[in-house]
This record gives structure tokens, sequence and C-alpha cells, in this order.
């Protein structure tokens, strides 16, 4: 691996709810090296969204972090003031939501909300009005002199997508974090959003944490890739290795399940028996052994440990020589 | 195999301003298309599938199958019967024979009833005296393959996959002959997608009865649907047997859908057909055949005349001039 930009070391993230303490994130690290795409999968429930608030400091009241060191670009985020860390989000890092009909403001044009956002750039309203327009033409929106002054109501889903990407990257952050960014978006649209993140990072020269569920955008899109279960990081490694040879069951399961990955036409599709484990009670095997379908008594009892596959290639299973 | 519903020539149209301001002003259309000249027939106990991005009109279409919107042109027979011409009792009475799966899986159940009362509320809509609501809460619970138990849960205590199985348990409350399942999977994790789509499958071959799903995932139906049509801008342009479309579309948009999803596979990135700008607006129809605007395979003659839906063989019709 190349330059690490952030690296995230065992980090754990509690919730305080009714119930008691549920362990959202428990001993996470994920690498994101400079200039690279990582991907982030996993199934709803699984911690992907408690890691991006983490990383952005934006987890809400009642989470504590309980361990683990956020490294970005040589600092710990997680010691940095309320201060600090505003003038890193927006700046250095930046994020792109899921849905972009709510993260824009519905009674702002474009112009208002994009020339809003470089408000600590010293320069002067036609500068930031001329910034908005390159790099509105930068993602694919034709004519936008005039399209500038429509508002978010105005525009289709996939363009204002790319409007949120464009005002993302507008201060040129080295860190860009997807959030599912095309779970809203059309098969079609999906495709074209994709190919502009792809341009966009190869241009920028940025890092993108991608997260979604879709294990085909992950293929084509990431250099890595990272696969969460109930909190904790099961497999990880380049695309490569972990697609054509995923070592987690979990991981092997997910892949089996992918609709796409089945081309004979079949009535019974493979599904992954059982829910995600209740993480206020942790049982203290491994976390995916209620569902594992090679399930050996250790499980049960031991948490396993993270074991090599190959150079750069990892899985946390009782079933890798160690 | 007789056919249990068909649809010929089906026109919905939606209104855009009140009838007096289209009386004054005349400088745009006063209503659009939502769904044109949609053509198919469903036979017994198969599954057809109709695929399409947003604003496809799938729903629309959906809607006006079950006599809820009202059809501008042509003719929807269930079981022979004209859909468009019945007085509102025998409306009531056709949509007993038709179970619908609503797209939003949570929001369609009401926040303050239990699960059990929401699965037998069409039958006190339906004014079903003689049914006995607690055999009935249990048979459907136990058809959907849900514990006695979540039958006094309320709907924000459910999973994603949970609801979708009481959305499913609602529809099949009636006994109904047709199911009209409105993205049965959308927001679904993968590995619950697949239990789903198992138990309608398994309920069809069971039950015997005939389903129209309506999805925009192609991965979705490949293993569900017997019949597949592809609509785009509220016109079917490709039709066909799920087998033949999958091994050889013929419509370009056909195409650039079955190429849009990602393999699973890095190293299987195909030449794809990436579509370039956005769905055009119904309103302002292009002219000629109606994809030209995205297609990349489209000509002069494309952009002049419509393109007609004929039948390349049995199983197969497709608009295009140029088929693939």
């Amino acid at each position: 691996m190349t330059e690490p930009l952030l690296t995230i070391r065992n980090l754990s993230v509690d919730y305080r709810i009714e119930a008691g303490r549920l362990q959202a994130l428990r001993q996470v690290s994920v690498d994101v090296p400079k200039a690279s795409i990582v991907g982030v999968v996993g199934e709803s429930g699984c911690g992907k969204s408690t890691l991006i608030s983490s990383i952005s400091r934006l987890l809400p009241h009642n989470a504590s972090v309980s361990n683990g060191t956020i490294e970005f670009e040589g600092v710990n985020l997680l010691d940095l003031s309320e201060n600090e860390m505003r003038a890193m989000r927006g700046t250095r890092i930046n994020i792109v939501f899921q849905d972009p009909m709510t993260s824009l403001n519905p009674v702002l044009s474009i112009e208002q909300q994009m020339t809003h956002i470089q408000y600590r750039d010293q320069t002067s309203r036609s500068a930031k009005l001329k910034k908005s327009l390159a790099m509105l033409e930068s993602v694919g929106i034709a004519d936008p002199h005039k399209r500038i002054a429509q508002f978010p109501h105005e525009y289709s889903g996939g363009m204002l997508q790319r409007i949120s990407i464009a005002m993302a990257l507008q201060a040129r952050p080295s860190l860009l974090i997807a959030d599912e960014p095309t779970t809203a978006l059309d098969a079609t649209l999906e495709v074209q959003i994709i190919h502009l993140l792809k341009d966009i990072q190869a241009e920028v020269g940025c890092s993108i944490l991608f997260i979604s569920h879709h294990l085909g955008v992950i293929a084509e899109l990431c250099d890595y890739v990272v696969v969460m279960y109930a909190g904790e990081v099961v497999e990880k490694g380049t695309v490569r290795d972990v697609f054509h040879n995923p070592a987690h069951p979990y991981t092997q399961k997910l892949l089996e399940c992918d609709p796409a990955n089945i081309q004979t036409k079949t009535r019974i599709l493979p599904v992954i028996p059982g829910e995600i484990p209740d993480l206020v009670n942790l049982s203290g095997g491994c976390i995916f052994s209620s569902r594992c379908h090679c399930v050996l008594p250790v499980c049960e009892t031991h948490v396993p440990q993270r074991r090599e596959v190959t150079s750069g290639h990892s899985a946390k299973c009782h079933l890798l020589p160690t | 195999m007789t056919a249990i519903l068909q649809l010929k020539n089906v026109r919905v149209c939606f209104r855009v301003k009140s009838s007096m301001r289209a009386l004054f002003d005349r400088t745009s259309p006063a209503s659009f298309d939502a769904v044109r000249d949609a053509s198919f027939s469903l036979h017994e106990g198969q599954t057809l599938a109709l695929v399409g991005e947003s604003g496809a009109g799938k729903s629309t279409l959906a809607l006006a199958i079950t006599g809820l919107e009202r059809i501008a042109e042509g003719s929807i027979q269930f079981e022979g019967q004209e859909v468009s011409q019945m007085q509102a009792h025998e409306i009531r009475e056709y949509r007993r024979g038709i179970g619908y799966m609503w797209q939003n899986a949570i929001g369609s159940l009401s926040p303050r009833m239990t699960v059990r009362s929401l699965i037998t509320e069409p039958a006190r809509i339906h004014r079903l005296p003689d049914v006995d609501q607690r055999a009935l809460s249990s048979r459907l619970l136990n058809l959907v393959g849900l514990a006695e138990e979540f039958g006094d849960r309320y709907p924000h205590q459910l999973s994603g996959g949970q609801a979708r199985r009481v959305g499913v348990a609602r529809a099949l409350a009636l006994n109904p002959r047709l199911i009209v399942a409105d993205e049965p999977t959308a927001g679904l994790d993968v590995s619950v997608q697949g239990e789903i789509l198992n138990l309608l499958n398994q309920l069809q071959d069971e039950l015997k009865i005939s389903m129209l799903v309506i999805t925009h995932n192609l991965n979705v139906v490949r293993h569900t649907s017997d019949k597949i049509a592809i609509m785009y801008l509220g016109r079917i342009v490709e039709q066909g047997d799920t087998a033949e479309i999958f091994s050889r579309p013929r419509h370009p948009y056909t195409l650039a859908l079955l190429s849009a999803s990602p393999s699973p596979d890095p190293d299987k990135q195909a030449d794809r057909i990436e579509l370039k700008g956005e769905v055009p607006s119904p309103i302002n129809r292009p002219s000629g055949c109606e994809f030209h605007t995205r297609c990349p395979f489209a000509a002069d003659i494309c952009a002049e005349i419509p393109p007609p839906f004929e039948a390349l063989n049995d199983s197969q019709a497709l608009s295009c001039h140029f088929p693939r």
C-alpha cells in the first residue's frame, strides 16, 4: 500500500440506549491510502453510517468513542477541538450524502448554495460564482450559466447528485466520503455517477471512502474493499482479492446472494438465514457464528483474531490458518 | 393457457393544469400521457415483470389495472371483464381478486394498527362478516413465514424484510387471483431480497396465483418472471420471454439496462452501453422514436418516424428501427 491518508485503528463506538450499551463499532481498523478509492460494504445495521459519523465527528449525543484513533494526515481527529474539527470538515474532508433531494436546501437556488459554501475563501462574489460555474461544468451540467439560478426541485435526481459532488469537491478536499451516493438513482444514472466519481478522483487526486451495499458498484469503482458485519470489519483487501477469493464465510455468502452472480434461472435464490445479532448483549464468540454455514465449536466461545490470507488481504475467521 | 389479464393500447393521461387555465394558456399542453399504447397479456399462474426507470409509467399502469387510475383509451380485461366499464360496486368486487403490494412497505402500513389487525383489514374493508379474523390472521402469518407473536407487533417494530412479509400477507388476505407487487425488494439487503423473492415464488407455486412484478432491477426478475416488458417514457419498448430477453436483448434500451448493472467481478467490467443525458419529460416528448435522444445507435430516421411495435417472433416484440 502507498502512503496512508486516513488510518483508523481499533475504533469502538457505543450508543447508550434504554436497553443498555449498544456496541455499534468494535475494534474497527480501516486504511485509506492516498489517491485511492476504498469501498465499505455491508448490510443495514453493520455500522457503515456510524463509521462515517465517527470520521466526520458528527456522532449523535448518546454515542461515545470508547477506544481507538482516527488518524487523518497525521492528526488524530478525535483529539481535535470542535473549532479545529469544523475547519477540517468541508475543506479537507467532505461528504456526499445518499439522497440529493434532501441534502440540498429546497428554498435556496443552486447558485446561493454553491457560493455560500465558499464562505471561507477571501475572494469576491464574482470569483465565487465563476468557480461554481466551472465546477458545474466539470460534473457535466449542460448550460450552467442558465441552470445555476434554478432551485433543487427544477433538477432531476441524477443532476442533483452531480451538483452535490461538485459542491463537495469545490474545496479540493483530500478525502471525499460518499455515503451510498447512487442508491436513490436509476441504474443508467448510477453508471454515470460512478464514472464521474472515477474521473474526478483521477483529476483531483483525492481519496474516496465509498459506502455502499451494492457489490457490483464496489467491484467496478474501488481499489480496496472493507466488508463489515454487525459492527466489525470481517474482511478487507484489494477488490480483486476479496471478490475473487473471499475468505470470510459472510463475504462468500454475500457474493453468492447477489442475483447478478446467478446466471442460470432458479426458483430458489440463496439467502443468509437468521438475523443480525443483538449488539447490546454480545455472545462472546464470533459475531457471525449464529448464521455461519461452516461454524465450529470454537466459533461460539472465542472471538477470532484478524488473520492474513495473502499480503494485504485479511479476514477474521477461525477457519483460516494462523 | 388462458390470459387472466389482457391490456390493449392502454393510455393513461394526467392533467397538468386546471381546465380553466388550459382555456386561456395554450402555450403548453394541458395534459400528458404517463402511459401510452401499452399492450400485454398475463397468463394464469405466470409472472410478468414491468421493468423501467423512474418515470417510465410502471406504477401508473399498475394503478390503472387495479382501477385506481382512470384510463383515457384502450382496454383492460381481467378474466374477460372490461375493467374501465365497471360500475362502482363491480369495481369493489373486482379488487377483491387483486392483491396489491405497495412500494413503500413500512409507509403503507398504518403505524397505529397491530400486524394482526393490518392483515385482516382487507376482510373488514370488503365487509366479509363470516370470516373468522383470528383464524385468518394465523393462516396468513403462517403463509408468509412470520411467527404468531408478530401479530401483536406494530409496524415500527418490524424490520424491512418483515414489513415486506406483512405486505404479502395483506395482499393474500382475500385469496386473490392476481398479485401486483410494486418494487417488492426495493431498499432491502441482498440476503433479505432473496428471502422475499423465494416467498413470492413459493406462494405462486402453492396457490397458483398470477403475478405482476414492477421493478427497476433486471436482476430481480431474472429468476422470478416468465415474461418481461421493458418500459421507457410510458411505452413498452420491448417485450418477450425472460430467457429470450436475457440471452438476446434487441432494443438498445434493454441492452443499456442490462449492461448498467455492474457485475460483482472486478475483472468482468464488460463493454458498457452508457446512456447520455437523462430521461426526457413526458410533457415534451421527443419526436420520432422517443428513445432517440439517448440512443447510441440513433440515425436520422429515428428522429422523424416513430418505429412500430412489431413482433419479431412468437416470444419477442419490440419497437426499434434498428434492432440489435
